[in-house]
């Protein structure tokens, strides 16, 4: 079965190869008029004008960069007196936008799974739920706000581009303009890069360089359907879209602007008609490769699954056919025909945004990703809109972002312009997409903080020193009560913690004690390690001791050795010979027996000596069978002791889960990452926000300081902690398959406590009699597990439990670090070196003005002296010790050029505290503070981890022409800035 | 003319009375409104030097194109100096048919801050 996007297409135009041209039809009774822009004039701030809402231009557009030819411009710029500075979004765009925006957050908000927002593509989508939704559902008045501001139709158009290529793609199709938009700049190796105005220079070399370089591809070649898609994009394309039969419904054909009744709401979109009237077609095509990019993305593939119901798993492409699987059936929310709509409406509403803007039609493709599509265009629209701006920044298109089958980047020996990527080109330009929208809303947010902070109820630098110089105590208590609080805390935790473990680690001593005494016995009762049971080890010592028939027994030993010497007695009588005197007979034989009682005395000696240690032995056996006897006993698995560690344990992994998730619940927002670097307070803000956005999450701030909260938080981050000991364990993977037969229930069913606390013989007997009393016969062979196999098990119980304890222990060590630190924190609380930062502020504030009159004044008339990157002289007398060798003798001195900025901005120089005031300055704008805010400020494209040196010597390098008295005041303006949002934030 | 605060307000289209009233009561401000009041005025003043750049600019291009201008690389340095020197003439003369009533507002409600 052909897939359906097929008959999509085929509702949407006539059969055939080519494209038909549809008359333009009437104008719609009340059809929104063009917006008018409201004033010629330069305008510096947003503001609402009649019933469209009006932004400035330049916001949203490049101004440099015209890109557009000259002499229309020129001539617009004349007949119009002055070029426009405003653009006006009508409310039919509002209703537009508001309507799209409602629409994506709904199905949004119905994604079931978390997973499929929970990636770096979608993190956008994310920002959005959270500032666009109340309690689950789009927030009219939310989205309202985001539209009152620029950023937010920037995001939304980006949205609405990403959107319609991701529903177009998981249809299998892509659209095009025909003919594309107009490229006037070239593509990189052909750009001459003079940061200024280059969209006007590279026209310039476009009409008179570039012809006597190269022939340039014309975007006129690209009509007709063979020619339509191109040498390199036909590659590609055409081989999807099988002999016009097969595919007649789809791949062949276009479809031509209004045609079909099923485009009558398209129809009525005022852009519909001025597009029809300059011969402007909008081709939405079959295209394998635009399914694929989705199919070999798993995440957008799942995404897609998710908001509209289309997935891509269900086709194939087959024969040059795109085909639904057998079985599979096709169903999209609504018609084919509401499906048509909704795409030309988005491209449209797109087309006629850009055209508010006044970026006209001549430089818009159907979709920015059109480039990729049909490459003979060869590089991206040129519209200058920011944000298309950002997402090449992205893309770099020239660096890796357009790659051919081989991998081989553009400009790279072997790239192969006929053979490209082409889903991979579409899955990194998505991804670039996705990343420019959302740094543009993180943007946004910082924006709005920053606004929110400048606009703290009147606050002020003097403000604030005022407050400070007429009570400090406040300030000073202020400050301690929130180390006062956070120590409390802290304490409260480790107070806790200890109660709770000192339960567990009664269990942890026992079985320690347990497990050395069953090693004691072994060594010190060997013949009980080789009988294997107690009762036959203390059955061979009784019989040791009174049974005369045991082999060596006491009784035994003692009947031989009288036997032994009543024999030798018998011996030296006989041998005495005949005497006849009955006194001296009897004396004789007296000091014989004598003789023998002496000599046989030792051996007696050393049988009773054996006859105590044995009973020893005995006594000493029982005693410690019994304390093993109790220990055991104490650790059953209803004892105390175990009920509290099996609760304790349950409760880690319960609370971990809770607020992570699993794959079919979600969790409250936070990672096992975050559980295992964030403090408790860090997470308990997460856990707030989370219950802001759905109250059956979490709790909110007001409930943050009760215990069992903090607990659960506590609780969660150390099963978190001893999860990631456990996963670097490498000799645990050995262990885990094991454990889990033994344990689980359709295993053996053996549980944690068992396992640690019974010995590897009474494990398998555990395990015989449960298989006796399950299956009513003894085990057959394979059924019991093996000795080393129950070792493993049992080595991973002692483990698991272990490993949580020392993370525990870890925890503490750790709260106590913490809570050292904020003692610390306390005995130092002192304002003297926030009150010079609020001191020294305030007077670089009054004195801004002079400040810029100063650079007007100085820096033309030696800029050189301001980025000079040689260092200070060390023994220049007229420099202050501070400034010849802040940082000892031994550092690199300062470069000069920063002295000078420095007294540009705070005048010290002539202060007759010179030496004293610098040391401060130095602390607040430090050398890598000032290069970090020129950098940023005179976009000198370092890197974050910039020195001075360099940015002096990068502004050097610019100072002729691009850094003038103007750049350096914007700069030492932010410079300013910067040191006045710090003071307020004391 | 040296380029100063009052200066700008001099020079930057404003109406009269209002013009008056803000380099009358300039120092009198509080430091906060003085100190919004400043960087709104530089940088109106700046941006208006940046559509001077501009249209400069596009008139260069427009004689490099009929080969009246080299596209060397100073073309940029002229540029910024030619259009320095015809800004520091508008300067001089404070003419400007441009009507910044936003710029007028904004430093309206600078005022309307509260001490």
């Amino acid at each position: 079965m052909a897939f359906r996007s097929a008959d999509i297409l085929a509702n949407l135009g006539p059969t055939g190869s080519t494209v038909a041209s549809v008359p333009a039809p009437e104008q719609p009774q009340g059809s929104p008029e063009p917006a008018t822009p409201q004033s010629a004039a330069p305008k510096l701030s947003t503001a609402s004008q009649g019933q469209g809402i009006s932004f400035q231009r330049n916001i949203f557009v490049e101004q440099s960069g015209t890109g557009l030819n000259l002499d229309k411009e020129l001539k617009k710029a004349e007949g119009e007196g002055k070029k426009t500075e405003w653009v006006t979004m009508s409310p039919e765009m509002q209703r537009q936008f508001s309507t799209f925006l409602n629409n994506h957050l709904q199905n949004l908000v119905s994604i079931r799974d978390p997973k499929v927002l929970q990636n770096p593509a979608h993190l956008h989508d994310k920002e959005l739920l959270g500032r666009l939704t109340t309690n689950d559902a789009p927030d009219s008045t939310k989205i309202q706000q985001f539209l009152s501001k620029p950023e937010g139709w920037m995001i939304t158009m980006e949205l609405i581009e990403h959107q319609t290529a991701l529903e177009l793609f998981g249809r299998a199709l892509y659209a095009a303009r025909i003919p594309p938009g107009e490229r006037q700049t070239m593509s990189d190796e052909a750009t001459i890069r003079f940061d200024i105005d280059r969209g006007i220079l590279n026209k310039f070399v476009l009409d008179t360089v570039i012809p006597r370089l190269r022939p340039f591809k014309s975007a006129a070649q690209t009509i007709g359907l063979s020619s339509a898609l191109g040498a390199n994009a036909g590659t590609i394309i055409s081989s999807v879209l099988g002999p016009p039969s097969a595919v007649a419904q789809g791949g062949l054909m276009g479809f031509g602007l209004g045609a079909g009744a099923g485009l009558a709401g398209v129809a009525g979109h005022k852009v519909w008609r001025s597009l029809v009237e300059q011969g402007v077609r909008i081709e939405i095509r079959q295209c394998a490769g635009a399914l694929q990019s989705i199919q070999n993305d798993r995440q957008e593939a799942a995404y897609l699954k998710a908001l509209v119901g289309i997935d891509v798993d269900d086709f194939q492409i087959a024969g040059g056919n795109i085909e639904l699987k057998q079985g599979k059936s096709y169903q999209t929310r609504g018609s084919d025909n509401d499906l048509q709509r909704e795409i030309m409406e988005k491209v449209y509403t797109r087309e006629e945004f850009y055209n508010s803007l006044g970026i006209e039609s001549d430089a818009i493709d159907a979709l920015p990703e059109q480039f990729l599509f049909r490459f003979t265009e060869g590089q991206p629209e040129q519209t200058r809109a920011r944000w298309q701006a950002r997402v090449q920044e992205h893309f770099k298109a020239n660096k890796g972002g357009i790659r051919d089958a081989g991998r081989h980047k553009i400009g790279q020996p072997g790239f192969d312009s006929d053979n490209l990527d082409f889903a991979g080109n579409l899955k990194r330009f998505r991804r670039a997409r996705a990343g420019a929208m959302m740094d543009m809303i993180q943007e946004l947010a910082t924006r709005e903080v920053t606004r929110t902070a400048n606009a703290r109820g009147g606050e002020s630098v003097k403000a604030k020193l005022k407050a400070w110089s007429t009570d400090e105590s406040a300030e000073f208590q202020r400050r301690q009560k929130t180390h006062t609080e956070a120590k409390a805390a802290l304490e409260g935790d480790k107070v806790m913690l200890t109660g709770a473990r000192a339960k567990i680690d009664g269990y942890t001593e026992t079985l320690k004690s347990l497990t050395a005494a069953r090693e004691e016995v072994l060594i010190e009762h060997p013949r009980y390690g080789l009988l294997g049971s107690a009762e036959d080890y203390l059955k061979e010592l009784s019989d040791r001791l009174e049974d005369p028939a045991f082999t060596n027994s006491i009784p035994a030993k003692r009947t031989a050795l009288d036997t032994a010497k009543k024999a030798d007695i018998v011996v030296a009588i006989r041998a005495l010979g005949r005497i006849d005197d009955p006194e001296v007979y009897r004396g004789l034989v007296r000091g014989i027996e004598e003789d023998a009682d002496k000599g046989y005395q030792g051996l007696y000696e050393r049988i009773d000596r054996e006859e105590a240690e044995i009973q020893k032995k005995e006594v000493d056996f029982k005693k410690i069978l019994g304390l093993m006897h109790n220990q055991q006993k104490s650790l059953g698995e209803t004892e105390p002791a175990t009920l509290t560690l099996k609760e304790v344990m349950t409760n880690m992994n319960e609370y971990f889960t809770t607020f992570v998730g699993t794959p079919t619940v979600p969790g409250w927002g936070i990672t096992e990452a975050d559980l295992q670097s964030l403090s408790v307070d860090e997470l308990m803000a997460r856990i707030n926000a989370a219950n802001a956005a759905n109250n059956t999450h979490g709790w909110p701030e007001a409930e943050n300081k009760r215990s069992e909260h903090r607990g659960k938080v506590i609780l969660a981050s150390i099963e978190a902690r001893a999860r990631a000991v456990e996963l670097a364990d490498p000799t645990r993977a050995g262990r885990l398959g094991d454990y889990t037969r033994l344990t689980s229930a359709v295993g053996h069913g053996m549980t944690d406590n068992q396992l640690r606390l019974l010995t590897v013989p009474e494990i398998m007997g555990e395990i015989t009699r449960k298989i006796t009393v399950a299956t009513g016969a003894a085990p057959i062979a394979g059924t019991l597990p093996t000795i080393a196999q129950v070792e493993n098990a049992k080595q991973e119980g002692l483990n698991r439990l272990f490993v949580r304890q020392n993370t525990w222990t870890s925890y503490e060590t750790e709260i106590d670090r913490r809570i050292k630190l904020e003692d610390e924190t306390l005995a130092r609380t002192d304002l003297t070196a926030e009150k010079e930062r609020l001191e020294i502020t305030d007077e670089v504030m009054s004195r801004q003005g002079q400040i810029f009159e100063k650079i007007y004044s100085d820096f033309p008339s030696d800029p050189q002296k301001f980025v000079d990157d040689r260092p200070v002289d060390p023994n220049d007398a007229t420099l202050g010790a501070a400034e010849r060798a802040p940082f000892g003798p031994t550092a690199a001195q300062l470069p000069r050029g920063y002295l000078e900025i420095m007294n540009l901005i705070f005048d010290y120089k002539g202060r007759p505290d010179r030496n004293d005031y610098f040391t401060k300055l130095l602390r607040i704008l430090p050398p890598r503070d000032l290069s970090l805010l020129l950098n940023d400020s005179l976009t000198l494209g370092l890197s974050a981890g910039t020195t001075i040196d360099a940015t002096l010597q990068r502004m050097g390098q610019r100072i002729s022409g691009r850094i003038g008295s103007i750049e350096m005041r914007g700069a030492l303006e932010a410079v300013i800035n910067h040191l006045r949002e710090t003071a307020l934030a004391l | 003319m040296k380029v100063t605060t009052d200066n700008i307000i001099r020079f930057l289209p404003l109406d009269k009375p209002f013009k008056d009233y803000l380099l009358e009561n300039f120092s009198k401000f509080n430091p906060d409104q003085r100190f919004n009041i400043e960087q709104l005025l530089w940088n109106t003043f700046e941006a208006l030097y940046k559509l001077k750049l501009e249209e400069i600019f596009e008139l260069a291009f427009l004689r490099a194109k009929n080969n009246q201008e080299k596209l060397d690389e100073d073309f940029y340095k002229r540029v910024r100096q030619q259009t320095d020197k015809e800004f520091e003439n508008d300067f001089l003369n404070t003419t400007t048919d441009t009507e910044l009533s936003s710029v007028r507002q904004k430093l309206e409600s600078f005022l309307k801050v509260p001490n």
